[in-house]
C-alpha cells in the first residue's frame, strides 16, 4: 500500500489545504483529504482560519484610482512623442551621440581588445586548426599588452588617429561584407535584419573580432606612432587568423547547417531605424579570467550564472537559488559584480565553472524600452544564438535573457551609480533582473503548453529580448569528439568545456 | 476555484476592444490612450495600492504602469489581453521597486497605526503591529476599516512575490495557471507560494472575523 493509498497526516493536509479550499485537487486527493478532516479538529481549525484569511483578502475593500488619475496621467504624457505625433522622428538627446560615443569610445576599444583577447585564447571551437607558432606569438603579445596597460591617454591618441591608422582594416572588413552582398541602406527592416543575419553567418564573429580588437590593440600599443610595418604584419596575422576561424568554423562540429554559414554570432546590425545610429552587437563567448577586463571597463554589472552540469550545492545568494531551484533551474549563482570587488567575484566563478552569461549594454541615446532593442536581438530568435546552444551544446533554448547595461563612464550610468550606488533606479530599470528569465526550466510538457511566444510580455515592457535557456552541455559533450588527439597545453587551455562564459553586448560603432 | 474576476469586469467593459485603442494609442490617438487608462485605472490602482500599502506608493506605481505600457505598446502584439499585459507591467515595475528597496534596506510603509509601529531589524522599515486591535477580545465585531488595515498591514510583511501572488489569487480571483503565465513561473511555484503566503497570513491574522 503505498503512501497516497494510505491517507494524509496532518502535515500533508497542511501542505494541501491551500489547493484544497481552491478546489484544484483531484478527486482521490481531496476524498483523503476530507477523511482525515473528519478526524482531525485541529486540521479543522487551521482549514477555518485559513478560509477566514482569503475571506479577509477578498473582501478588502477596492479603493479606487483618484478621480484626477487619468488626467494627470495624461498630463505627464504630454510631451510624449507616443501621443504627440505618430511615428516620431527621435531626436537624439543631449550630448549627442557623436559626443556620447567619444566619451565611450575608449572603454569601449578597451572592451574589443579584452573581448577579442577572450576570443582569441578562450573560444575557439576548433583549437587544433590553430599553428602553434600564430598562438605562441599571440600569446606572447597579450602578455606584453597586460604588462603595459594602455593608458586612456593613448586610447584617446588612437581615437585621433584613428582615421588615418585604422582605415584600412575597417576598409577590409566593410570590403569583405562587401563582397558578401551588402545591401543599400534604405530597406526595410525586417530585411535588414535578415541581411544583417545573412552577413554574421558569412562571417565568422572571431575573424571579425579579431580584426576589431587587433585594431584597437594596436591603436593603444602603438601610441607613440612608431611602426606602421608592424601594424601591417599585425592586420595580415589577424587576416591570417581570421580565415583559419572561418575555415574551422567551417570544420566545425555542428553539422552541416555551421559548415555552410560559418560559426556565426555577431548579428551586426546598421542603423536605428529612427534615429540613424549605427550599433554592433557582439556575441562573445569567453571565460571567467576576462571577466576583469570586460568589469573593468563596463563598470558594475549583475551576472547570473548556470550551468548544465548541476549538483554541487553552492552558499551564494542561498535564498535566490532556493528560489530558482523550486523554478527547476540551474542556476548557480547571483552576483553584483563591481570593479571593486571583482576579484572576490571571480573567484567564485572560476569555482563555479559558470556555463553562461549574458550580457549586454546599449548606447547612452538608446531608450531601454525601445522596442527597437528587439529588432536589434530578433535575428538571435531564433536563429543563430538558439541553434548554436541548441545544436552544438545540446540545450534546450526557450529563452534567453539579456542583461542590459549602461556603460561604465556614460552619464546614464553616472547618474545611476551617484542617485543609488548600491542598486540604481532609474525608469526603465537599467538592470533586468535575469533571475526570474534565464535558466528557468521549463519540462517538455509544459514548454509544449505554453504560448508561442511567451516572452512577448517581456520584451515589450522591458524592450529587450527576453527568451530562458536550459544549458544540457552533458549531451553536447557526449557528441562532440575530443580535441584532435594533441594534448598539448596551449590548446588545452583553447578548450574550455566548463568555464564559459559569453558576454553579449552592442556596442556604439 | 473563484471565477476570473478580472475577466468578467473587463468583459462588462469592453466597448471598443482594447486592442483597437492600443492601436489608436500608437498613432498618437490621445483620446484612445485616455479611454484606455479609465478603463483599467481603478483595478490598477487598487492592485498597486493593496502592493505597497499607501497612497502615493500606489499612485505612482500605476502611473509609472501606464506610461510604461504608453512606451511599450508598439511592441503590444496582442497575444494576451490588455489587462493581462498591463498586470504583468504592473507586477513586474513592482518587484523591480521592491528589490531596489530591498537592497536599499530603507522599505517604509505609511504607519497606519502610528502608535503601535515597530522598527524592523534596526533599519528604518516600520510596521503596522499585527496586534488585533480590539484587544483580543473576538465577540467585538471589527470595524471594516480596521480589518482592512490589519489585513493590509499583514500583506505588507510577506515577501513581495508571496505578497503579489496572494492577492492575484485571493483578492483578484485569478486562477493558479493564470497567475503562473502572468508571473511567468511554474505552477508549482504559484501553489508553494501561495501556500506559504497563506499560512504567513495564518499566522499574522490569527483571530479575523
Amino acid at each position: 500500500m503505498n503512501r497516497e493509498e494510505r491517507g494524509m497526516n496532518c502535515h500533508r493536509v497542511q501542505e494541501l489545504s491551500s489547493e484544497y479550499v481552491d478546489d484544484v485537487l483531484t478527486a482521490g486527493e481531496r476524498a483523503r483529504f476530507e477523511d482525515h478532516l473528519v478526524r482531525c479538529p485541529s486540521c479543522r481549525r487551521e482549514l477555518d482560519s485559513l478560509r477566514e484569511v482569503i475571506a479577509g483578502i477578498a473582501s478588502l475593500t477596492e479603493i479606487p484610482a483618484p478621480s484626477t488619475f487619468c488626467e494627470r496621467l495624461l498630463q505627464a504624457t504630454e510631451g510624449s512623442p507616443r501621443l504627440e505625433q505618430p511615428a516620431p522622428a527621435r531626436v537624439p538627446a543631449e550630448p549627442g551621440p557623436v559626443a556620447i560615443f567619444l566619451k565611450i569610445a575608449p572603454l569601449a576599444v578597451a572592451a574589443l581588445v579584452l573581448v577579442t583577447f577572450t576570443v582569441l585564447f578562450f573560444f575557439q571551437p576548433d583549437p587544433e586548426h590553430w599553428g602553434e607558432p600564430e598562438l605562441t606569438a599571440l600569446l606572447d603579445e597579450v602578455s606584453q599588452q597586460e604588462e603595459g596597460q594602455p593608458s586612456l591617454e593613448a586610447k584617446r591618441e588612437w581615437l585621433e588617429r584613428r582615421g588615418s591608422l585604422g582605415q584600412e582594416p575597417e576598409k577590409s572588413i566593410e570590403a569583405e561584407l562587401d563582397a558578401r552582398g551588402d545591401l543599400p541602406a534604405d530597406r526595410g527592416e525586417v530585411a535588414k535584419n535578415e541581411d544583417a543575419n545573412s552577413r554574421l553567418k558569412s562571417l565568422g564573429y572571431a575573424g571579425k573580432g579579431a580584426s576589431r580588437s587587433r585594431l584597437a590593440r594596436r591603436g593603444a600599443a602603438t601610441a607613440d606612432a612608431e611602426s606602421k610595418d608592424k601594424a601591417t604584419s599585425e592586420r595580415q596575422r589577424a587576416s591570417i587568423i581570421a580565415g583559419k576561424k572561418r575555415r574551422s568554423a567551417s570544420a566545425g562540429v555542428a553539422g552541416p547547417r555551421t559548415a555552410q554559414n560559418g560559426s556565426v554570432h555577431l548579428p551586426f546590425v546598421d542603423k536605428h531605424p529612427q534615429t540613424g545610429e549605427s550599433f554592433n552587437l557582439l556575441v562573445v563567448e569567453t571565460a571567467p579570467e576576462s571577466l576583469e577586463g570586460l568589469t573593468a571597463s563596463f563598470g558594475r554589472a549583475r551576472f547570473a550564472l548556470y550551468r548544465s552540469v548541476s549538483g554541487e550545492e553552492l552558499g551564494f545568494d542561498r535564498k535566490v537559488k532556493n528560489e530558482l531551484d523550486s523554478l527547476g533551474s540551474e542556476v548557480l549563482g547571483f552576483f553584483d559584480f563591481n570593479a571593486a570587488d571583482y576579484q572576490t567575484t571571480l573567484e567564485q566563478l572560476t569555482d563555479l565553472g559558470a556555463e553562461g552569461i549574458y550580457a549586454m549594454t546599449v548606447p547612452e541615446t538608446l531608450v531601454l524600452n525601445d522596442p527597437f532593442l528587439g529588432e536589434v536581438l530578433k535575428p538571435l530568435e531564433g536563429g543563430d544564438l538558439k541553434a548554436d546552444w541548441e545544436e552544438e551544446r545540446g540545450a534546450t533554448v526557450t529563452q534567453v535573457a539579456y542583461h542590459v547595461v549602461w556603460p561604465a563612464g556614460s552619464p546614464k550610468a553616472a547618474a545611476a551609480a551617484a542617485s543609488a550606488p548600491e542598486e540604481p533606479r532609474s525608469v526603465p530599470p537599467f538592470v533586468i533582473n535575469l533571475g526570474r528569465f534565464v535558466a528557468r526550466h521549463v519540462p517538455e510538457k509544459q514548454a509544449r503548453s505554453l504560448p508561442a511566444k511567451r516572452g512577448a510580455m517581456h520584451r515589450a515592457e522591458e524592450g529587450v529580448e527576453l527568451r530562458k535557456i536550459v544549458p544540457n552541455n552533458r549531451k553536447a559533450r557526449e557528441k562532440k569528439p575530443g580535441a584532435s588527439g594533441d594534448p598539448s597545453e596551449v590548446q588545452d587551455r583553447l578548450k574550455p568545456k566548463v568555464r564559459k562564459i559569453r558576454v553579449l553586448f552592442i556596442q556604439k560603432r | 476555484m473563484a471565477s476570473n474576476k478580472i475577466s468578467e469586469r473587463v468583459d462588462e467593459m469592453v466597448v471598443v476592444a482594447d486592442t483597437e485603442l492600443v492601436s489608436r494609442s500608437v498613432n498618437g490617438d490621445r483620446k484612445a490612450f485616455g479611454l484606455l487608462v479609465q478603463r483599467y485605472q481603478d483595478r490598477v490602482y487598487n492592485l498597486s495600492y493593496r502592493l505597497v500599502g499607501q497612497h502615493h506608493g500606489a499612485l505612482d506605481l500605476s502611473q509609472e504602469a501606464f506610461l510604461k505600457a504608453l512606451a511599450a505598446m508598439p511592441g503590444f502584439r496582442g497575444e494576451s489581453g490588455f489587462y493581462t499585459w498591463l498586470y504583468r507591467i504592473v507586477l513586474n515595475l513592482h518587484m523591480n521597486k521592491e528589490r531596489s528597496l530591498a537592497a536599499k534596506a530603507a522599505r517604509k510603509t505609511i504607519p497606519l497605526n502610528p502608535g503601535r509601529r515597530e522598527e524592523l531589524e534596526g533599519n528604518e522599515r516600520r510596521s503596522v503591529t499585527l496586534e488585533d486591535p480590539r484587544g483580543g477580545d473576538p465577540s467585538l465585531p471589527m470595524q471594516n476599516e480596521e480589518r482592512d488595515d490589519r489585513i493590509q498591514a499583514a500583506l505588507l510583511e510577506l515577501e513581495a512575490q508571496h505578497r503579489q501572488v496572494v492577492l492575484l489569487c485571493d483578492m483578484e480571483g485569478l486562477a493558479y495557471e493564470e497567475i503562473a503565465d502572468l508571473l511567468e513561473v511554474p505552477l508549482g511555484t504559484v501553489k508553494s507560494r501561495l501556500h506559504r503566503a497563506r499560512e504567513a497570513l495564518k499566522v499574522k491574522l490569527k483571530g479575523l472575523r
